[in-house]
């Protein structure tokens, strides 16, 4: 076989235009490195805290790695090269961190009533003392970061347009000035290496946590008994997806680098190649894959175990140095601390101080409230008006333009309502002023039954679903006719329903424990214990609406 | 890096016992190791060779083949070639391409050179450069060893030169009757007093009834030597780079014409040949731009650049010879002519023709020639350069025994471009 060719072209044909794999398969593969580093991270804080949906920030996740490729992607064109990246990347980010907010709202469920606004309203930092959107924005940022890094690199790495422009002309035609400055591309391709590298020793150590029993661990509170567990078959895939598409990349790269220099070099590059190029890696990584499975694992060979003793003996041996400069620092601090103790005088004889003067006044409660009201809004009205505008520029090049016809027509529509609102308020306050005016009557000695409100139950967090439980087993007790006392405890209470109900007295003392440890306990509750508490309750619920009021306490 | 990876990948394996990442160790492992050992070695193992013919004369077109064997199983995955072409030379084609060579495929690439002037020149030499897919290793290069090319010099067709000669029995024919061949002859004539009995054709006047006598063919034997002066001192500055290839033309035109006629013909020239006086252990240095032949020559150490002369032979391949120096002989600043001819032909033969080909046709060059006449030499001048008194250069050399000639343009040869035209 034989291949054969004369007088090639002057210019290398494939090299001038960008082809699908730059278009389609790089992101794909940029996103997939970007999003399999954090999903190592979901399936470690799924084994560590499971209570928690955690596998819920996988679509985040990529959402954000497909934006930052896409927008770096689009930053890239020439044509945008005036725009202020920095700002541009700034108002991406302000927009994922109100999307991520809004996301978290949406998976838990607990989007904020109107006391949680309110509380919002005065005080901002609450919007953030949430440890599920924290961790979600952390992820989120990481992935974006690492994808808009990766995209970067790779965009860097292509043959630019000036230089596709340029070496597509014939010799004679070029410019010397026109030329365009040539660099090394190496280092970038470098930089992502190493990235994927950090990433790699994450996800493998991430891994390897993921084998340990980390929730015998936590109840246990003890390093000793660790269990092992094997490897999950999620962070399996993860791996795979990881240093598979690393691989590629790192190939498409390496392709890219050499297309450059191909180009400058008036280099004749088959159009072909492109795709045999893939191939080849694509089959060299299959076959070195399938050699692999059949080798024996590195731990049951005896060199491996002499190595695997090796590491152990380097880690006690480390382990041994720390110990022994831990006891050294332990006791050199003991000792400053009893030389300097011992200079001091006994301060027992000393008469004791006088007490501290008390506090001033606050101001009233009301005026505090005023002014953090104030400040809130304040700080939410520019945080709106900064997101607003900040989403306006990110779309606004974007080919997103905002209808200010269809503004103007909310906002009159708005002012509309709340002048008829007003207009009504007016007619009410006129209508009940003059008897608002007239003396007042005494009141009754009873206070009003506060006013029911729908609760959703799943938006409570697990301590205030067994309280909601308990609480709302004494109010019915109480429609029936054993209210509880304000001088009862629980479990006094608890004694009073079961001489009513005999037949619930299992249930009552289950939701009685149960709200006891809820109230009064320090220690987490989680999703599975509120479960059977319920179950006690709804059965406790049925009795009591079965059972007639009794006549008498 | 990539073996930093390998060992933070290691020490997890064994410390957190995670069988899993043995398996990414050997991938990694096995994809380093396989971009490590196969591509320098199967690059190493490629068959290459160039074919080509390596002489050329002016203005022909050499067409040259690459052919690149991988006797290997597996694909390499990209090869690039790039073969370094005398920008003299080229056609506008080039070798510079990538391509993916499957096992046990030949690629094969063709290229044309065109012969636009004379010279030595270097073809090559072949970089055939590949690596791995991943960048884990650097990229290797091997060559295919350059080879030379021989352009000969243009040779204009020559009729009849009609050079005077000393020399009897030859196989060129002359006007001059002295030298009439009786081996060849020619025709009849009347008989005329004086001639020889023995020539009288007697079947001929028998039948004709009148005397008439045989006439031969003059013919004359020309052992020639083509003497070049290249030596730059003697040739006008503005004009030395054009005039001495136009000298060298006219050697060649010359010498094939010669040999052409089955005439022995040798070569003396005191211009330099890159190729002698260096050293056998270093390589040839050639121009990185136009691909030709350069000199380590210096006035100093220009007469040991010399090549030796050629001696008077006949043949093809001897011509050959002669041309081949011709091709890759410059002009420097050697020994001048007035200083050198005398020696350079003390061991030819009595009666040779000498063609000095020179510039000009001075004083001092003329009674160079002169001392050629007195020793039994038949020098003449053919002077290259343009001028316009050449009549008194011609009178000169009639006055000292020899005759001269002037070619500064091509249109000057055209007066041996006309055949015989023998008087009867």
């Amino acid at each position: 076989m034989s291949q054969t060719t004369s007088s090639p072209p002057v210019l290398p044909p494939s090299i001038a235009h960008k082809s699908w794999s730059e278009r389609v398969l790089q992101p794909v593969l940029i996103g997939i490195t970007a999003v399999s580093l954090t999903t190592a991270l979901l399936i470690l804080l799924h084994v560590a805290l499971p209570m928690r949906p955690w596998f819920w920030l996988l679509p985040l996740c990529a959402f954000a790695a497909g934006e930052g490729i896409l927008t770096t992607h689009w930053l890239f064109q020439p044509e945008r090269r005036t725009l202020n990246h920095t700002l541009y990347r700034a108002t991406e980010l302000v927009s994922i961190l109100f999307f991520t907010r809004f996301y978290t709202w949406f998976v838990l469920g607990n989007w904020p009533d109107l006391n949680q606004i309110y509380n919002i309203l005065l005080s901002p930092i609450l919007l953030f003392a949430d440890v599920y959107f924290l961790v979600a924005t952390l992820l989120a940022w990481i992935t974006w970061q690492r994808a808009v890094d990766a995209a970067h690199v790779f965009l860097k790495i292509a043959p630019d347009t000036a230089e596709i422009a340029y070496y597509s002309l014939p010799r004679h035609k070029r410019q010397p000035e026109n030329r365009p400055v040539s660099f090394d591309r190496s280092p970038l391709l470098m930089h992502f290496f190493q990235q994927w590298i950090y990433g790699s020793v994450v996800l493998v150590f991430c891994a390897a946590l993921t084998t340990f029993d980390l929730v015998g661990l936590v109840n246990r509170r003890s390093l000793f008994g660790l269990a092992r567990l094997g490897l999950r078959a999620d962070m399996l895939v993860t791996l795979l997806l990881y240093f598979l598409a690393g691989f590629l990349l790192i190939s498409q790269g390496r392709f890219a680098i050499l297309r450059a220099r191909w180009l400058a070099e008036n280099v004749r590059l088959r159009p072909e190649m492109e795709r045999k190029w893939y191939q080849q890696a694509w089959r060299l990584l299959l076959v070195v894959g399938l050699v692999a499975a059949f080798l024996p694992i590195g731990s049951t060979v005896p060199i491996g175990r002499l190595v695997a003793w090796f590491f152990r003996l380097v880690l006690v041996v480390v382990n041994v140095v720390f110990y022994l400069f831990s006891l050294v620092f332990i006791g050199l601090f003991a000792l400053i601390s009893f030389l300097l103790g011992s200079g001091t005088p006994d301060l027992g004889d000393l008469p004791a101080p006088p007490p501290p003067p008390s506090p001033p006044d606050l101001l009233p409660e009301e005026v505090d409230e005023a002014i953090a009201l104030f400040f809130g809004s304040f700080f939410w009205g520019v945080v709106v008006v900064a997101g607003v505008l900040a989403l306006i520029f990110f779309l606004r090049d974007r080919g997103v333009r905002l209808e200010w016809g269809w503004v103007t027509a909310v906002l009159r529509a708005i002012r509309n309502w709340w002048y008829g609102l007003w207009q009504d308020l007016s007619q009410q306050i006129t209508r009940v002023w003059p008897e608002w005016q007239q003396p007042k009557r005494p009141s009754s000695s009873t206070p009003a039954p506060a006013r029911w409100r729908f609760i959703r139950l799943n938006a409570l967090s697990p301590r205030d679903q067994i309280r909601y439980f308990y609480l709302s087993t004494v109010r019915r007790a109480s429609d029936k006719g054993v209210a509880r006392q304000v001088s009862e405890t629980p479990l006094e209470y608890a004694h009073d329903l079961k001489e009513n109900w005999p037949e619930a007295d299992t249930d009552v003392e289950s939701l009685t424990d149960a709200f006891l440890k809820a109230q009064y306990s320090p220690s987490p509750i989680v999703d599975e214990e509120v479960h059977p508490v319920k179950v006690h309750w709804k059965r406790l619920k049925a009795r009591l609406r079965g059972r007639k009021r009794p006549s008498g306490r | 890096m990539f073996s930093g990876l390998l060992l933070a990948l290691l020490a997890i394996a064994f410390l957190l016992q995670v069988d899993f990442i043995f398996y990414i160790l050997y991938v990694c492992l096995g994809v380093y190791l396989w971009s490590r050992w196969y591509f320098p070695r199967t690059l190493h193992g490629l068959e290459r060779r160039r074919v080509f013919v390596q002489r050329a004369f002016w203005g022909e077109k050499v067409s040259v083949r690459l052919v690149v064997r991988h006797n290997g199983r597996f694909s390499l995955p990209w090869l690039q070639i790039h073969e370094s072409v005398p920008v003299q030379l080229t056609a506008g084609e080039e070798v510079n391409e990538v391509f993916l060579l499957r096992g046990r495929e030949t690629a094969e690439f063709v290229y044309h050179l065109q012969a636009r002037r004379r010279g030595y020149y270097k073809i090559g030499p072949l970089w055939l450069k590949t690596g791995d897919l991943f960048g884990l290793i650097p990229e290797k290069t091997e060559t295919l060893p350059p080879d030379y090319l021989t352009i000969y010099p243009r040779i204009i067709p020559l009729g009849y030169l009609g050079l005077p000669s000393r020399q009897l029995f030859g196989t060129i024919s002359s006007q001059q009757r002295l030298f009439a061949d009786p081996t060849r002859p020619m025709g009849v004539r009347d008989y005329r007093s004086g001639d020889p009995i023995r020539q009288i054709h007697w079947k001929a006047s028998g039948h004709t009834r009148k005397l008439v006598v045989k006439t031969y063919e003059p013919a004359i034997s020309l052992e020639t030597a083509v003497v070049l002066n290249l030596c730059t001192t003697e040739y006008t500055r503005y004009s030395r780079a054009q005039i001495t290839e136009w000298a060298i033309e006219v050697a060649a035109s010359l010498a094939a014409h010669l040999v052409n006629q089955r005439q022995p013909v040798g070569l003396l020239t005191n211009g330099i040949d890159p190729l002698v006086g260096t050293a056998v252990s270093s390589q040839p240095v050639f121009d990185s731009q136009s691909g030709r032949l350069l000199t380590d020559a210096t006035p100093e150490n220009a007469a040991t650049h010399m090549p030796p002369h050629i001696p008077p032979r006949s043949g093809r391949a001897h011509l050959m010879k002669i041309l081949e120096q011709l091709a890759r002989i410059e002009a420097a600043e050697t020994i001048p002519l007035s200083q050198w001819l005398i020696p350079a032909c003390m061991h030819l033969n009595w009666g040779i023709a000498l063609l000095i080909v020179t510039p000009k046709g001075d004083e001092a060059t003329c009674q160079t020639i002169h001392r050629l006449v007195r020793t039994g030499l038949n020098p003449i001048l053919l002077v290259v350069e343009p001028d316009a008194n050449f009549g008194r250069v011609r009178e000169r050399a009639a006055q000292l025994g020899f005759v001269a000639y002037h070619v500064a343009v091509r249109q000057d040869l055209d007066r041996w471009k006309r055949p015989l035209q023998v008087r009867v």
